[in-house]
């Protein structure tokens, strides 16, 4: 079974308020205030984010676009409460996102007010058994300053808390009882400069010093960082959809540097796509292989590198992504 | 004897063709030849020095001469006895040569060409033909070719050289005629590269390929030699050339005669009582299967007396299927097919008694002819008896026209295109004809622009419908409203500017404001075509056409017909249905009208070039507030339905016809549609053309209106600087009229905006002023209460916020407004929820949520 392995539940980050519209499709099923069935159009609007202690610290050459993932993370299991008839007791859990940057110029930093930031999301129900879907699936669209710069879909599965309970379980005694499969670094890692990892602060650095093989495969380890408030793990004790979602940007942007030479401060991860495969134990050791693809060129000419990337914990798949790392010129 | 100079000089005597006697000296062949190309003429003495020695005789140039002449008796006398000393002979003031015209090839020559001329002119096509090429045989190369020319043989060759020309001109105009136009291409391509400022052979060429359906190469033949004069000479090519390019460019028929069968077996007529006079058959005809079949089986099969009329609009392409329905009807018809066009010239058709005329002079009665119509008639039908006859009748424009031409007979049949349906006569089948579907149409405008299929496999599937031009030219057709005549005059344009791709063309027909002039290459003018079908339509329907351009460029039915007519319904469908039998608008299955989308866009045109303005305003609007009353009437679901593109489509035509009031009045009643889908992009054109349209009427109740739409359209988006200053100036305008209500609903906002930054005081303190002047029944009061609630829970109370929002669901149940009930209910259902979970986001307004940063 595939499944998320983070919550998403409003984190309390650091964001501006925002203003979630819900744009019904039908007049009379808004009247009726019943779940729908169907599809449903919302827009989340406000400005990016300009205190967050991670998505704003960098060398602020573009904006950070996890926020993206960030915010559907936070609506989404809300929408499905509020608008899909989904019990409050079920929490919903992110099992795949798709990103893609399709504008950058909307990205960069400007000198002026923080650009207005307005997300465009089309909910659509699935696996509905007796009116209640078991899982939504999101389409992204996004716009800075009015400015189409995104496009992206996430799934979302909407878990019973006994299943929910028993799956964390499950992989807690799956990860005991196979001793053989134990991977472990074979001493404390070392965190990678910030610099190369697009960040400025150490306690946002969540991948240690790599070893890269003759073939360019890069395999580092992640740490899961509890002592940074924005990264922790879950109340049950599971690393963060943030901390993985952050430790692949930091891995694919320090791969396509080592590799391809790509300067970190002016890279930015222009696609994006993921899929969560298990759960991850915060406190055992995470590791991350990454591979990179043939230096290429995006639309505008810019150095792109593709990076392939794996994230296991004792062996156990916990997520899969293929990402694109672009330098700006 | 026998003489030929045209090519090098030789001289055949009694001993027959293998023996020359030719001269050998040169001298000797110049004084010869001098006086073979002036045979019968006296050359003077002078003239035969002066082409001897030009400028520089020598002294004893006579003397010479007269030996010249003398050796040249001797020669000729060799050749053949005595025929020197009788055939050149002194006369003063020189020589003369005395010839039977059959011993000269150049007397020949003039001859056989004269004769050809003479039977061209006579219309005898294959004698014109043969004695062309006769002549032109007779030529071995340049007129003395081995002699040295003065100025006499000079001048000679000139006007032999343009003879030469002109024969072989001739010449090739007979066979064009005779249908040999296939077997001509490649001769004509080497001799437009001979002569290639010879504008003649070029329209040769063009007509040759044009007939062969090579209608693109045509046309780029004539790009050639008008490059080539322009580039030579500076100047364009001739009238007679650009008439013939405009007339393949508008694929039109009348250049296309029957192509010959053999061309050793060509007969320029058929027998006479077994008439064809047809254009040939489009080559470029395409995508109207259904239709030919359909013409085809009632010309085959209707009962005896009727006729089939091939109706549509202007330049939809009858008359090319009338064309090609004749071609296919050969074996039904073996008496014979006769293509009369009924309007020659635009505006100009022809009467009865002209058409019945020419129709019999096609027939081949070649006799004097009755004047009166009947008699023509009776002619006519005279003719017509006994036969199985097909007469095409193009162009028609009225039924008492065609009434008199329409045979009786029973193997006969008319076939008629004509705009309008021929409701008024009797046993006559129509078939209409729509646009052609957009497969075909990028289908027809591949097949005349030649786009692809000329340069290779590449460009073939570039060009296909998947392909990068594929799409491009999907894309003008689509413009094109799939109207075969402007898909014409778009393949045209390729065809004429090779270095255009189909995406140029696309971009450059996208700006509808432009498109129909950027449809027109020379004389091929779609919107003169389509404004003569809207000038043949009486003055009612022509102002009915120009001011249904005020709709929406949609479907539309007949409310709105009638708003923007001023009309009452019944009369709006009369107007608006004469317009459908016009051929000016289109009518579905469903009851609603559209415009063909150039037909629109001539409309537009028109509008604002000749409806008065007061005219075109009250329109504006009265259809502003048709649709006003209409989304008044349904509640904000209205503005869903009818869609929010139209309703702002006719608000900004309100407003730029200047009927303020109109305008403000739909702005109006957007609004509940336009919040509740935070249409965004559609709210801030429309309400911010609503609050000029408020000022311009000086209605300052309604720039209070709008000013607070456009605070509630910034306070979604969280621009909350610019939200503010709009409450602000609403509140303000609103004031100015002691407009309470909206005063009240501004301050409402602005408590919303100070709730947003935590500012609980000052809210509460607008909030009371606000709920001190607004009526107690009243959409505003709901929502102060409603932000009264809001603000009692920030302030964590929520016995208060629970009695707000009582009165708010009892208010909105008084008020019937069903929406702001249920969203009472919600609120009130989270605060009597057990147990109390916190909730993520708060519902501020209908369907707004705030997500909150954590404290």
């Amino acid at each position: 079974m595939t499944v998320d392995t983070t919550s998403t539940a409003v984190q309390g980050l650091k964001y501006a308020t925002r203003h979630l519209i819900h744009c019904p499709t039908s007049w009379e099923h808004y009247l009726l205030d019943a779940p729908s069935s169907g599809e449903e159009n919302f827009v989340l609007a406000g400005s990016v984010p300009t205190g967050h202690p991670l998505f704003n610290d960098g060398p602020g050459h573009f904006h950070d676009a996890q926020s993206v993932t960030e915010e559907v993370r936070e609506v989404g299991e809300f929408v499905g409460h509020r608008y899909f008839g989904v019990p409050r007791e079920r929490p919903g859990l992110f099992y795949r996102f798709a990103l893609a940057l399709t504008d950058l110029r909307a990205w960069r930093v400007a000198d002026a007010d923080p650009p207005r930031m307005t997300t465009h999301l089309t909910a659509r129900p699935d696996h509905v058994i007796s009116g209640v879907p078991r899982g939504l699936t999101f389409g992204v669209e996004v716009r800075i300053d009015d400015v189409p710069c995104c496009t992206g879909s996430a799934g979302l599965v909407f878990l019973m808390p006994a299943l929910h309970r028993n799956h964390i379980e499950h992989s807690r005694r799956a990860l005991r009882a196979a001793p053989e499969l134990d991977d472990a670094p074979d001493g404390a890692g070392w965190p990678v400069d910030p610099a190369e990892i697009g960040r400025r602060a150490p306690g946002n650095v969540v991948v240690c010093e790599p070893s890269v093989s003759a073939q360019g495969r890069l395999t580092t380890w992640i740490l899961t960082r509890g002592d940074n408030p924005a990264l922790a793990p879950s109340a049950d004790g599971q690393v963060s959809g943030l901390l993985l979602l952050e430790a692949l940007r930091q891995t694919s942007i320090l791969t396509a540097g080592r590799a391809c030479g790509v300067d970190a401060d002016r890279a930015v991860v222009a696609d994006w796509d993921v899929h969560f495969r298990g759960y991850a134990q915060a406190g055992l050791p995470l590791r991350c292989v990454a591979v990179p693809g043939p230096l290429e060129r995006d639309a505008e000419g810019r150095p792109s590198v593709p990076v392939t990337l794996t994230v296991t914990q004792h062996r156990r798949a916990v997520a899969e992504a293929r990402t694109s790392v672009v330098q700006d010129l | 004897m026998r003489f030929r100079i045209l090519g090098p000089m030789e001289i055949e005597g009694s001993a027959g063709s293998g023996v020359s006697y030719t001269p050998r000296a040169a001298k000797l062949r110049v004084v010869l030849g001098a006086l073979l190309v002036r045979s019968g003429e006296v050359v003077s003495v002078q003239a035969l020095t002066d082409e001897l020695w030009q400028d520089d005789p020598p002294r004893t140039a006579i003397t010479t001469l007269q030996v010249y002449i003398s050796q040249l008796r001797k020669q000729l006398n060799t050749a053949e006895d005595g025929f020197g000393r009788e055939t050149l002979v002194t006369r003063q003031p020189g020589y003369v040569l005395r010839l039977d015209p059959d011993q000269l090839d150049l007397t020949r020559f003039e001859a056989l060409h004269a004769s050809g001329r003479r039977a061209l002119e006579a219309g005898d096509f294959a004698q014109a033909s043969a004695l062309q090429r006769q002549a032109i045989d007779l030529w071995r190369g340049p007129l003395l070719s081995d002699t040295p020319h003065g100025p006499t043989l000079d001048a000679a060759a000139v006007r032999l050289d343009e003879a030469n020309v002109a024969a072989l001109e001739q010449r090739i105009r007979a066979d064009l005629e005779l249908g040999r136009h296939r077997d001509l291409i490649a001769e004509l391509q080497s001799v437009t590269t001979r002569y290639p400022l010879r504008e003649e052979f070029h329209g040769h060429l063009m007509l040759a390929l044009f007939r062969a359906g090579r209608q693109a190469e045509a046309l780029r033949a004539f790009g050639q030699v008008r490059e080539t004069l322009v580039e030579e000479l500076a100047i364009e090519p001739g009238p007679a050339l650009q008439r013939l390019h405009q007339r393949i460019l508008e694929g039109d028929a009348g250049l296309l005669v029957e192509e010959a069968a053999a061309p050793a077996a060509v007969t320029v007529t058929e027998s006479r009582g077994r008439p064809v006079a047809l254009p040939a058959a489009d080559p470029a005809f395409t995508g109207r299967e259904d239709e030919l079949a359909r013409v085809v089986r009632l010309l085959d099969s209707a009962p005896a007396g009727t006729c089939v009329a091939v109706a549509g609009m202007p330049g939809v392409g009858k008359t090319a299927l009338a064309v090609e329905a004749a071609h296919r009807c050969a074996d039904a018809f073996p008496d014979g097919r006769l293509f009369v066009d009924l309007e020659p010239e635009p505006g100009r058709p022809l009467t009865p008694a002209q058409a019945l005329t020419r129709l019999l002079r096609r027939a081949g009665e070649s006799g004097p002819l009755p004047e009166a119509v009947e008699d023509l008639r009776d002619a006519l039908h005279t003719f017509l008896a006994g036969r199985r006859l097909l007469l095409v009748l193009d162009h028609a424009s009225s039924e008492s026209q065609l009434r008199p031409l329409l045979p009786t007979a029973e193997g006969c049949r008319a076939l008629i295109t004509i705009r309008r349906t021929p409701a008024s006569l009797a046993a006559v089948r129509t078939v209409s004809l729509a646009p052609l579907p957009p497969e075909a149409a990028r289908a027809l405008l591949t097949a005349v622009s030649g786009t692809g299929a000329a340069e290779g496999v590449d460009d073939v599937r570039r060009c296909a419908p998947g392909g990068s031009d594929g799409a491009a030219l999907l894309e003008v057709a689509g413009l094109c409203g799939h109207l075969p005549l402007a898909l014409r005059g778009a393949a045209a344009q390729l065809a004429a500017r090779p270095h255009w791709t189909p995406r140029t063309l696309a971009a450059r027909l996208r700006d509808a404001r432009d498109r129909l002039d950027a449809l027109r290459v020379g004389e091929l003018d779609v919107k003169d075509v389509l404004v003569r079908g809207c000038a043949a339509a009486t003055a009612e329907q022509q102002r009915a056409f120009r001011l249904l351009a005020l709709l929406p460029d949609a479907p539309f039915g007949l409310g709105p017909a009638a708003a923007v007519l001023g009309l009452g319904a019944d009369a709006a469908g009369h107007a608006v249905e004469g317009l459908v039998d016009a051929r000016l608008l289109e009518a579905d299955d469903a009851g609603h009208y559209r415009f063909h989308p150039l037909l629109r866009l001539l409309a537009v045109e028109l509008l604002a070039r000749h409806e008065p303005e007061d005219s075109a305003r009250d329109a504006a609007g009265r259809l502003a507030e048709a649709y006003a009353d209409t989304v008044a009437g349904a509640g904000p679901s209205a503005a869903a339905d009818t869609g929010l593109v139209t309703l702002v489509g006719v608000l900004r035509t309100a407003h730029a016809h200047g009927a303020w009031q109109a305008a403000l009045r739909l702005a109006d009643s957007l609004s509940g549609g336009l919040e509740s889908h935070a249409a965004w992009p559609h709210w801030r054109a429309a309400h911010t053309l609503g609050l000029d349209a408020a000022r311009r009427a000086r209605d300052r109740a309604g720039e209070a209106r709008m000013l607070r739409s456009l605070g509630d359209l910034a306070w979604q988006q969280r621009e909350l600087a610019r939200c503010e200053e709009l409450y602000e100036a609403a509140a303000r305008a609103a004031r100015g009229c002691s407009d309470d209500h909206e005063h009240g609903r501004a301050l409402v906002g602005l408590v919303d905006v100070r709730l947003d930054a935590g500012a609980f005081d000052e809210a509460g303190a607008l909030l009371d002023t606000a709920l001190g002047s607004l009526p107690d029944r009243s959409p505003a009061r709901f929502d102060a209460l409603r932000a009264g609630a809001l603000l009692a829970l920030d302030l964590g109370d929520e016995a208060t916020a629970t009695a707000r929002f009582t009165a708010c669901r009892d208010l909105a149940t008084a008020l019937r407004d069903r929406r702001l009930e249920a969203y009472a209910r919600r609120c009130l259902r989270r605060l009597t929820d057990t147990p109390h979970e916190p909730e993520p986001a708060v519902e501020v307004r209908p369907g707004v949520w705030r997500l909150r940063e954590a404290a």
